[in-house]
């Protein structure tokens, strides 16, 4: 008995330590490889526990293994937006200037009852009322509710703005996005004039977001 | 940063300490396959003393090398080598013609113990 209480405190510290590894996140916006990262560290995590007779390595490296690998993977999707589309995927809009895209839908399996709840969840209930809608890559949906059904505060907020949809990331880290430039219906020589107007190189914008107005906002790298 | 270089890191020892225990099991096991045949061909030549010494060489290397290998490997599966190294030393005092089979089977219960270790495609899958 006595060595299944030092295995449990032993792989304590263990699971404690990995998780800070990990980062500080909320269960609802783990990333699907974090999410299944997580549920493998606590199946593998309960065998040396359970089992007396199976060394407790044979628990803390692949829990390791994986938070390790798990941390890589991060680090490679921060300098990479190819392996970071591959591996988490980016949002995708479903509702766009009140209109729902359910070719977009069908494409990621969801239904109008996913949408619905998801409505109901942030207090919206006729779907008239929503300007426009974007999955997260966490699952999660975020919804811009039209002009005048914004309450008096987001109202504030977005005082004197338009009916347009909201930014969306045009450039970020010094890469354009082509797809996200087509579908605001701003051209590449809209960018270009931008860029020229700035005095900066596309490599040297670390973010720049536009709405389909032109609006934009621009950060340029540091250093 | 500092969490995917100290990942980095973890993952070397890691991968270090794998390499290590794979070599160090393969190189003990050779070892005490080797006092074990050491052991059957005493035993054959008649040769008693050499024969008990040997065996309680073995069973001290044994000892020693299971508190190691129990990290990396099946308690249960030490055990029966822990056993039938045991036999192998009191048959070989007792003078007894079961040594044979005792020396057989330590035999292949540390040949499975040494390829539990091997990294092969098939184990992998």
């Amino acid at each position: 008995m006595s060595i299944v209480l030092i295995r449990a405190f032993v792989l304590y510290i263990v699971l404690a330590f990995s998780l800070r590894l990990m980062g500080k996140r909320q269960l609802g916006e783990l990333q699907p490889s974090e999410l299944v990262v997580t549920i493998l560290i606590s199946n593998i995590a309960a065998i040396p526990v359970e089992d007396s007779s199976v060394p407790m390595i044979m628990g803390i490296v692949p829990i390791l293994t994986l938070v390790c690998v798990d941390v890589i993977m991060s680090g490679i999707m921060m300098k990479s937006t190819r392996v970071r589309k591959l591996m988490i995927g980016s949002p995708r809009i479903i509702i766009s200037e009140g209109e729902i895209l359910q070719k977009e839908m069908k494409r990621l399996r969801y239904t109008v009852d996913d949408l619905t709840e998801a409505m109901r969840e942030q207090q919206i209930f006729d779907i008239t009322q929503v300007h426009f809608a974007i999955v997260e890559t966490t699952g999660k949906i975020n919804f811009m509710l039209k002009k005048d059904f914004q309450n008096t505060e987001k109202q504030d907020v977005s005082a004197g703005g338009s009916t347009q949809n909201p930014p969306s990331v045009i450039i970020r880290d010094g890469v354009t996005d082509e797809e996200q430039l087509r579908l605001l219906g701003l051209g590449e020589g809209w960018l270009k004039a931008i860029l020229r107007e700035n005095g900066v190189s596309e490599k040297n914008v670390f973010l720049l977001t536009s709405d389909s107005g032109g609006k934009y906002t621009m950060i340029k790298k540091a250093g | 940063m500092n969490r995917i270089i100290m990942s980095i890191v973890i993952l070397a020892v890691m991968a270090g300490m794998c390499c290590w225990s794979v070599f160090g099991v393969i190189k003990k096991t050779d070892s005490l396959l080797e006092k074990v045949h050491t052991v059957e061909n005493a035993f054959e030549n008649d040769d008693t003393e050499k024969c008990t010494e040997i065996a309680e060489e073995l069973q001290n290397e044994w000892e020693e090398f299971m508190n190691r290998a129990i990290l990396v490997n099946d308690l249960g599966h030490a055990l029966d080598i822990t056993s039938s190294i045991a036999e192998i030393y009191s048959f070989a005092q007792a003078e007894n013609e079961e040594l044979y089979a005792a020396c057989d089977r330590a035999e292949a219960q540390i040949e499975v113990f040494k390829n539990m270790q091997l990294p092969t495609l098939w184990k992998i899958l």
